[in-house]
């Protein structure tokens, strides 16, 4: 192929133009051009779907929208599937049931197959692949040019797709997260929830919530993980304990129903988990820690330190060792700070120095004025991690 | 990756040196009497996948028996990390090999025994209750 020709196929798909478009008509217009250039009968965009383990029609140029949209195949049958398994273009010039899946390649009669993998960030994010229903001989030059294309169709949905994460995960955590603390004679609430500086949203959460025997639940935790998935997780576990809470009192008793029901339906996941159910009129708090940082305790005259509590493995885990609940005492006038471990991790030191610097910071007062303290002074706006915050303080008598 | 002519016959060693990524260093072999893989480095988001990767293959490619981690070249090690080191234990139960952390360094031991509660789970060396 003459100098000229190559170029100008490279720029058909190249072309800084389509950058403008949105996911859908880049697909579209990138799969009119390969069709035209390759001079081929069909070219269809399948994107992986991870939760699901499938191969799912996303966009096509060739084929009749009723014959390959909703088209879904599972991983590990057929021609697509190999692509994605090789992480490299594949020709077929053996159609037929035994190396096919998809019902729109067999109904349509495609003799020979090309198929290239769409990858991004060093993931395999879908297939790009031609089809003809005359035999055709696919060069490496075909090859080369359905493989930059396809590149290009992969780099625009890690965007589209990102864009997309972040919008629901922000939704779904302002949907999750308590807009207003419950009222609770005795004691004073508040709370924070920032979400991380390169993270973004991710899985920490807080919340509290009274319970039928007047005592109230107090709960920090974070999932494993970033972005929308450890958003979900976030929000089933933060479900499950809320039911369990208002059937058993013990909060080691629910840390380990908690652990059971995210090893057997969020296999996979971890989280590590603080539970405490407070008296407010005596101050007796029971707690459990699920591989979380103990809260720090600042009692009136002012000196803070870390609950002695020695934490059972994180939920998830599968750590079928008998958990524990420790009784801490939180005296009139008292500060109790929960928080997660993006508020005191830091790369380059050790997490006893993030630890003693918030000791430092907590002090007892009001719980907005503690969340706002340690807001401004532990650096909180540039740390990498989300961060939740739960500041419970036992008003004096 | 080759095996013994049958189990227990004679002795076998599978040596397995990784390329290192960018900040790990993971080695480890198999012979008769078990499995060691060692570390070298931080365990983070960009490094952890590697030590699991590589304790797989180990762990599929020899008889089922004792597997010691040795961490303590291993600085740091942040949730990725954790959670990396729980899924090495539950492939190791699923494949019927006994997992022992042998060594950890003093500021990875703070974070993921004293203060995760792990070192039950994870066998790690002086710290079995």
């Amino acid at each position: 192929m003459g100098r000229k020709e190559r170029l100008r196929r490279i720029d058909a798909v190249t072309d800084a133009a389509l950058s403008h478009l949105d996911v859908d008509e880049l697909f579209a217009e990138l799969l009119q051009r390969v069709r035209t250039l390759l001079a081929v009968d069909a070219a269809t965009i399948m994107l992986t779907d991870p939760e699901s383990r499938e191969l799912v029609a996303a966009a096509s140029d060739g084929l009749e929208d009723e014959v390959w949209q909703g088209l879904r195949l599972a991983e590990g049958t057929g021609f697509a599937s190999r692509v994605v398994a090789e992480r490299k273009p594949i020709v077929l010039n053996q159609v037929d049931a035994t190396t096919v899946a998809s019902p729109a390649v067999l109904e349509k009669g495609m003799v020979t197959l090309l198929g290239v993998p769409m990858i991004a960030g060093g993931d395999v994010v879908g297939v790009l692949q031609v089809g003809t229903l005359q035999s055709r001989e696919f060069t490496p030059d075909d090859a080369d040019l359905l493989q930059m294309a396809g590149d290009r169709a992969a780099a625009a949905s890690l965007a589209g797709l990102a864009r997309l994460d972040r919008a629901a995960t922000l939704a779904l955590q302002r949907g999750l997260l308590p807009t207003h603390l419950p009222l609770v004679a005795g004691l004073d609430l508040a709370a924070r929830y920032v979400p991380g500086h390169k993270s973004g949203v991710g899985g920490d959460w807080y919340d509290v919530f009274s319970l039928r025997s007047g005592r109230i639940g107090v709960v920090v935790g974070d999932v494993a993980g970033r972005g929308l998935r450890a958003a979900v997780i976030m929000g089933r576990l933060r479900s499950a304990l809320r039911a369990y809470a208002l059937e058993w009192e013990e909060p080691a008793k629910i840390m380990t129903l908690l652990d059971l029901k995210a090893r057997h339906f969020e296999t996979g996941s971890l989280a590590t988990v603080s539970y405490a159910t407070l008296d407010p009129e005596t101050g007796a708090m029971e707690i459990s820690l699920a591989g979380h940082l103990p809260p720090v305790l600042a009692d009136a005259t002012g000196a803070a330190h870390l609950a002695t509590i020695v934490p059972d493995a994180p939920v998830g885990v599968g750590d079928t060792r008998p958990r524990t609940s420790t009784t801490v005492d939180v005296p009139p006038g008292a500060m109790c700070l929960f928080y997660t471990d993006g508020l005191v991790e830091r790369r380059d030191e050790h997490i006893d120095v993030g630890l003693a610097r918030l000791c430092d910071v907590v002090r007892p007062g009001t719980a907005e004025g503690v969340c706002a303290r340690v807001v401004a002074e532990m650096g909180v706006v540039q740390a990498h991690d989300d961060i939740a915050l739960l500041a419970v303080s036992r008003t004096s008598l | 990756m080759g095996q013994g002519a049958s189990p227990g016959a004679g002795d076998y060693r599978v040596c397995m040196s990784v390329a290192e990524v960018p900040g790990l260093k993971v080695t480890g072999h198999i012979d008769a009497s078990g499995g060691r893989v060692a570390a070298e480095g931080y365990l983070d988001l960009s490094t952890a996948g590697h030590l699991v990767e590589v304790v797989g293959e180990l762990l599929r490619s020899g008889q089922p028996g004792p597997l010691a981690l040795d961490l303590a070249e291993v600085s740091f090690c942040d949730s990725a990390g954790i959670t990396a080191l729980v899924r090495i234990r539950h492939e190791c139960d699923e494949l019927s090999w006994r997992l022992e952390v042998v060594n950890m360094s003093d500021p990875v031991r703070r974070v993921v025994v004293d203060l995760t509660g792990l070192g039950p789970f994870l066998n790690v060396a002086g710290d079995s209750a």
